[in-house]
């Protein structure tokens, strides 16, 4: 009985130093609402299942059992700038369905890599958060347009960048934010600038 | 011997901040308009350049300058920086802002876009790039327990920046404002290290708004 018991209190302890070293995490970003620039378009939106349960993990002895939940959150994103981009806007929960639907155009984000940068491993005080995202565009029936290659810059201000755990996971929730912030931006300016897309715009019968 | 070594200290540190923190700064000015006015309700917005990360203008410098255009004789109505930039998500990030007139020409073609600033009544964009850095350290400070701090160091900080005044009613750059500012800073350290700041950031900014408000008034 007293073995179990130390045995218990050993096991308690080492979760409780393991915790202390972990970082779970699950970012709610923010971005300010765009300004209506719709083209006219109806267009499907297609979240792949590896991107809607996006969770960034990383376990070494640096970053000892990291797992930044970030699915959810892109999602919300997407769903918030998407509505301001075109006429009409709907999720899909296949590409098949798009085939018998009347849709200008499918839209499906991978996501390509994250990096993270923390204040000590870079000699600042600021947190940075690096995001690569493939925007693929389709036709309804599947017929290529182009690839987005898009990515995202976030920093913290020096002020939430301090050494303590709980500073730690604001600068990155802030860095990661700004980072969305900035590839939502470039998504919406790269449907009005992108070649390949007014190609494709002036193409389409009128 | 303490009093004199103390005598000695407070007669240097008297000299340093005669000689030393001072602060000198050169404006230049270039119109290319000179029927510059801002009407009544008319409004102006500052905007920092921060599209290379390592060269950004500061936030606060930008606040410092907006802060004195908008007080005093000859006060301005100035958009806070953020709220504007907020409000008109996405095209004035710093990775999406517009660099030249020709490409703010081409935004506001946009009647969503033009229609915000028309409601801001801007006439006005001015665009700040630069930003203040240190550009010599010499000397040294050295702590020893509870002892102190014993040592001498200074440094130089150099602030530089470059404001373009971009005119909304017609598309135009209507002129540039240059400051250069440079000032030396002390840190000696006898027992105690007692900082004697030169304010090179707050002078360039003075430096600036004075500027802004001869031109614009």
């Amino acid at each position: 009985m007293r073995k179990l018991s130390l045995s218990f209190i050993l096991c308690s302890l080492l979760l409780l130093t393991a915790c202390e070293q972990s970082m779970v995490l699950e970012t709610r970003l923010d971005i300010p609402q765009p300004i209506d620039t719709k083209l006219p378009l109806d267009i499907a939106i297609f979240y792949e299942e590896s991107l809607r349960e996006y969770v960034y993990t990383e376990n070494n002895d640096d970053r000892r059992n990291w797992a930044i939940t970030i699915g959810p959150s892109q999602i919300a994103i997407f769903e918030q700038v998407l509505p301001s981009m075109f006429s009409t806007i709907e999720t899909i929960n296949n590409l098949d369905e798009a085939k018998y639907q009347h849709y200008d155009a499918v839209i499906v984000p991978e996501i390509k890599d994250i990096q993270f940068a923390l204040p000590y491993e870079t000699k600042t005080k600021i947190h940075e958060t690096w995001i690569k995202y493939i925007i693929h565009i389709q036709e309804a029936d599947g017929e290529f347009i182009t690839d987005l290659n898009l990515s995202g810059y976030g920093k913290s201000l020096p002020n939430t960048s301090i050494d303590f755990l709980l500073d730690e996971r604001e600068g990155l929730v802030i860095s990661t934010n700004e980072a969305y912030r900035d590839l939502a931006a470039k998504l919406i300016v790269s449907f009005q600038s992108d070649p390949a897309i007014n190609e494709w715009l002036d193409a389409r019968p009128k | 011997m303490l009093i004199l070594f103390s005598r000695i200290l407070f007669f240097a540190l008297i000299g340093l901040n005669i000689v030393g923190c001072n602060t000198v700064t050169v404006v230049d000015e270039h119109k290319s308009t000179t029927n510059i006015q801002l009407g009544d309700n008319e409004s102006i917005v500052l905007l920092g350049r921060r599209h290379l990360s390592q060269h950004e203008t500061e936030l606060d410098y930008i606040s410092c300058v907006g802060k004195q255009l908008s007080a005093g004789e000859g006060r301005l109505n100035v958009i806070p920086e953020q709220q504007f930039i907020d409000s008109m998500y996405p095209y004035f990030d710093p990775s999406t802002a517009p660099m030249n007139v020709k490409k703010l020409d081409k935004l506001i073609q946009h009647p969503n876009i033009l229609k915000k600033l028309v409601d801001y009544k801007i006439h006005y964009f001015i665009w700040i790039e630069g930003n203040t850095k240190t550009i010599e350290k010499t000397g040294a400070i050295s702590c020893v327990g509870h002892a102190g701090c014993f040592g001498f160091a200074t440094w130089q900080d150099e602030a530089i920046y470059e404001a373009k005044i971009w005119n909304l009613k017609n598309t135009s750059v209507s002129g540039k404002i240059h400051t250069e500012t440079q000032g030396t800073s002390f840190l000696p350290a006898v027992i105690i290290p007692i900082p004697l700041l030169a304010r090179v950031q707050s002078d360039a900014c003075d430096g600036m708004a004075t500027q802004l408000k001869e031109f614009l008034n």
